[in-house]
């Protein structure tokens, strides 16, 4: 029972993945008007799968060679671990535990944790300095991200991921929690590497990717884990702000579509937007980037969250 | 299907998705051939030969961004208890976090007259 579905789980996750690999290289194409391969190219992540999986697998000479083998490994399952916890319908999920939201957080920092530690196994300075740019970077969003989950919670008064989503029955948090919402997005983006925050694999320092020491099948996991990390940031931010697997009104017509539809759907909006910054957005700066996520988004976020709770507390108690 | 099995569900879908991607991975470290040759072996460094290891200095910012960030992460975690139970502890327990955030924010203000982001 279990074990099937978390084989459902696991290949859900793959399909989801190749198809999200072919509609990212679809959509970047049209952007810059070339042209790529058509359904066929739906084949193309599969073969460079199989090819890299025939390759060699390198290991650096020193102390480091069993964690730089089990590293990708963790860092994949960190990812996938969320994935136990997202509500994707009324009862659809693996474990829906009542620590759902913290649970979340914690695979968040176990995640940006196991990339310093692949910048430091890969023995090589390239990597050490692209691990430590990029977790600097996740690191300088990661509290107002946090701050705005908290906000979800001030409203939702649980931490239980299904309970979050039938809280949102009368409005989405997107609407009252609207500066959070473009705070936690500007968060998924910096996780998922999308180009604005695109440091760890920009341009004229292109060597200075964490994963710079990989080969065969550890890149294949970290090449994964970056594509599973897309579809999970959507998926949380579908689950906080934008409703779940709830119809934006409680119209027959939209009642008729079913649940599980309504969430693919808002995800893939999440997604589209996610690859229209990547193939839109220039690079900027990146300790511009880093001062602008310490100095000025944790500071606002403070302060929302503060009036959030306040503003909370006077309307259920009526007295100040 | 109560909370205490839900808990050993993950936990057993985390073990499991361990366990299969080690296997993979060490099956096909093991069994692909190796072919020797001594400079495939050494980190990259853009063609130049090493000079130095990865575990020299580091610039000192990269230490007070990590020092701060621990500082903060923890604060923000008692957060999320606070933030749930807002209903039941009511006005004394919201002035109280706001003490808690006052002070958190006297260290926040000091980092950053120290110019702990200053780039």
């Amino acid at each position: 029972m279990i074990i099937s579905e978390i084989i459902i789980l696991l290949s859900a996750l793959f399909a989801a993945s190749v198809l999200l690999i072919y509609v990212e290289r679809k959509l970047i194409a049209a952007v810059r008007l070339k042209k790529i391969a058509r359904v066929y190219g739906l084949m193309q992540p599969i073969a460079d799968a199989f090819k890299l999986f025939f390759n060699e697998t390198i290991l650096p000479r020193g102390k480091t060679q069993v964690a730089f083998m089990l590293l990708p490994v963790l860092f994949f399952t960190s990812i996938v671990a969320c994935w136990a916890v997202i509500p994707v319908d009324e009862g659809v999920v693996l474990a829906d535990i009542n620590a759902g939201a913290l649970f979340l957080v914690a695979m968040f920092f176990l995640s940006i944790c196991l990339i310093v530690v692949i910048g430091w196994a890969s023995d090589s300075k390239y990597a050490m300095f692209g691990a430590l740019h990029s977790v600097a970077m996740m690191v300088a969003y990661e509290l107002s991200a946090m701050l705005a989950i908290v906000c979800v919670l001030i409203s939702s008064g649980s931490m239980r991921l299904s309970d979050i989503v039938n809280a949102q029955a009368e409005m989405w948090y997107c609407l009252p929690h609207f500066p959070m919402f473009v705070v936690f997005f500007i968060y998924a983006l910096v996780r998922t590497n999308c180009p604005p925050f695109r440091m760890s694999e920009s341009g004229n320092i292109s060597d200075g990717e964490y994963s710079i020491e990989y080969t065969s099948v550890g890149y294949i996991f970290i090449a994964f884990a970056r594509y599973v990390n897309m579809l999970l940031m959507s998926a949380v931010i579908t689950v906080f702000f934008l409703g779940g697997w709830l119809p934006p009104f409680e119209v027959e017509l939209f009642l008729l579509i079913p649940s599980v539809i309504w969430f693919g759907l808002k995800m893939s909006l999440c997604l589209l937007i996610f690859i229209f910054t990547k193939t839109a957005f220039p690079i900027y700066r990146y300790d511009n980037l880093v001062q602008f996520g310490w100095k000025m988004f944790l500071p606002f976020s403070l302060v929302w969250v503060i009036a959030a709770a306040g503003y909370t507390l006077v309307s259920a108690t009526g007295k100040f | 299907m109560n909370n205490a099995t839900d808990d050993y569900l993950y936990i057993f879908f985390l073990v499991c998705a361990v366990f299969f991607m080690v296997l993979a991975v060490i099956a096909v470290s093991v069994l692909t051939g190796k072919n020797r040759v001594r400079k495939k072996y050494s980190a990259r460094e853009n063609g130049f030969k090493i000079l130095d290891n990865v575990y020299s200095r580091l610039d000192l910012r990269f230490y007070m961004g990590a020092m701060v960030f621990v500082v903060f992460s923890v604060a923000v975690i008692f957060l999320f208890p606070w933030a749930t139970s807002l209903d039941t502890i009511g006005f004394f327990g919201f002035w109280s976090m706001i003490v808690f955030l006052f002070i958190m924010s006297i260290g926040f203000i000091y980092g950053l007259r120290k110019g702990a982001w200053q780039w």
